[in-house]
């Protein structure tokens, strides 16, 4: 890969409570601004990739969600597709644009993450399976298992929780279009109500209304366009199906597997990484990922972030524009919009210092789905 | 639910796990097939319904009408190697640790009877190496 795929575009919508919007206006309006950034036209496009979030859904009816925002669109492109890894579908569909613009699929393939799931006050307390006649819901619920367990086996504290929830919100007091533009303090995050222990609200990303788009294509066809696109120099994906059979899946994320692995792909390791877009459902899955990743040992996430050592001018950029828990919710699409504005050194007050590496990661499902995306300034 | 074969009426419920022929492997939930070896040979196994808690949460905010907090939900590592997740109930929700022992309790929900857990007082306090408890 090295390289020789990039990303060439990007556009959002605003993000936060958009009554009246559809997903598909949203959806439209983000592949637009994505394309025009691109210095593309909108019949150059001829791929698509969508991941429709968790309120709107894959399927209306029989009718797969890249269907319809093809067709409004009015594209009758060469590749078509959409992912359903959960919260790693973003980065999956760049992940799959990546390889059918280098396979010869397609040129130009846009990738597009949208959904209205705030104003659709669609509930994420479902029902986890069979496991809901127990009373096991939500999401929240789940990711408390990890929490939990990891406080038991390394003795992280609450507090370590609390520095990944305020680090975000501090990130994202730097970031004027974010959804969440307030502060909080220790006080205020253990004054979070309790929802599944340790788990607090505080803890939770945000819902959102908004979309995201991306515009892939190789090195070679940006070669004619704007100086502005990012290459993608390495990827990975990795997967733990046995949620509750797997005697390790509480223990470590598939980002183990996958994340180290794409980094020495690029030739690189977590030392090289300036700057850290991490997939940020829950506080916890964050301190699991710096693990995974080796920016830290097993076990040490807690004080790796203490002391705002993740929020702004701290030891580490992670999630600068402020993430899932303040930017909005965007798939993993807004995380990659803020890679690749660092990357390009157009992140305004929150830039990082000369940003040449950027590692993104997308989490699904039931901790079961993970994605990585490593993006450098230069290919 | 393929925990358990427990009727109200009819033999008293037992705590089973699908069981490889082939490879020996016990696992829950029940597939197709043997997911280490990919043998379809299976049968049926009961387990002595004790186990710890691997890891657990416990609900503060209301999810679902039919299940007031505070409860709790643990996964249980059951001794023979199977997990599975249930309820650690007779206790306080903040005696619940990781690593507890526990033994099955079963009880009627609605229609059906769950293998819910309740704390093993006769167990020793071991601690398998996955267990999770600090040194």
């Amino acid at each position: 890969m090295t390289g020789r795929v990039v990303i060439a575009g990007i556009g959002q919508t605003p993000f936060g409570h958009l009554p009246g919007r559809t997903a598909l206006e949203l959806e439209a309006q983000a592949a637009r601004l994505a394309v025009q950034d691109a210095g593309l036209e909108p019949g150059d496009v001829d791929g698509l990739i969508t991941d429709p979030g968790p309120a709107q859904g894959v399927l209306q009816g029989i009718e797969p969600h890249y269907l319809r925002l093809g067709r409004a669109l009015g594209l009758d492109p060469s590749y078509a597709g959409t992912e359903i890894l959960g919260g790693a579908s973003s980065l999956a569909s760049i992940q799959r644009a990546a390889m059918a613009v280098e396979g010869g699929l397609c040129s130009v393939c846009l990738c597009v993450y949208g959904d209205t799931a705030l104003s659709a006050k669609g509930s994420f307390g479902y029902g986890r399976g069979d496991e809901a006649a127990f009373g096991f819901f939500g999401a929240a619920g789940l990711h408390a298992l990890a929490a939990r367990r990891h406080m038991a086996r390394y003795g992280t504290h609450p507090e370590a929780l609390g520095e990944v929830a305020i680090a975000a919100r501090a990130n994202a007091l730097r970031t004027p279009h974010a959804q969440l533009r307030e502060p909080l303090d220790m006080a205020g995050y253990f004054a979070s109500p309790m929802l599944a222990e340790p788990l607090r609200r505080a803890d939770c990303c945000l819902v959102s209304d908004g979309a995201a788009a991306v515009v892939v294509c190789t090195a070679e066809r940006a070669a004619d366009l704007p100086p502005r696109a990012v290459h993608i120099l390495a990827m990975g994906q990795a997967h733990s199906m046995g949620t509750f059979s797997n005697p390790a899946h509480f223990d470590a994320l598939p980002a183990t597997r996958c994340g180290p692995a794409a980094l020495r792909r690029a030739g690189l390791s977590a030392a090289d990484v300036d700057v850290a877009l991490l997939y940020d459902c829950f506080t916890i899955v964050v301190l699991m990922q710096l693990e995974a990743y080796g920016f830290c040992a097993p076990g040490e996430g807690g004080d790796f972030v203490a002391g705002g050592r993740i929020g702004p001018g701290g030891a580490l950029a992670v999630n600068p524009s402020g993430g899932l828990m303040a930017e909005g919710y965007g798939g993993g699409m807004l995380h990659v919009a803020e890679a690749v504005r660092q990357l390009r050194g157009t992140a305004g007050a929150r830039q990082v210092a000369d940003a040449e590496v950027a590692m993104v990661s997308g989490h699904g499902l039931a901790m079961n789905s993970h994605a990585t995306l490593v993006l450098g300034a230069r290919g | 639910m393929s925990v358990t074969r427990a009727t109200a009426d009819a033999a008293p419920p037992r705590l089973e796990a699908a069981s490889c022929r082939a490879c020996g492997h016990l696992f829950l939930p029940r597939g197709p097939l043997c997911p280490r070896c990919w043998s379809s040979d299976l049968t049926t196994r009961e387990l002595c319904g004790q186990g710890e808690v691997a890891t657990f949460t416990v609900y503060r905010q209301q999810y679902h009408r039919d299940f007031p907090p505070p409860y709790v939900i643990a996964l249980i590592a059951l001794r023979e190697g199977p997990r599975m997740i249930s309820n650690v109930v007779a206790c306080a929700p903040e005696s619940v640790r990781v690593g507890m022992p526990v033994r099955v309790r079963f009880e009627p929900r609605g229609e059906r009877v769950l293998p819910l857990f309740e704390p093993d007082s006769s167990a020793t306090a071991t601690t398998p190496s996955n267990s999770g408890e600090p040194a």
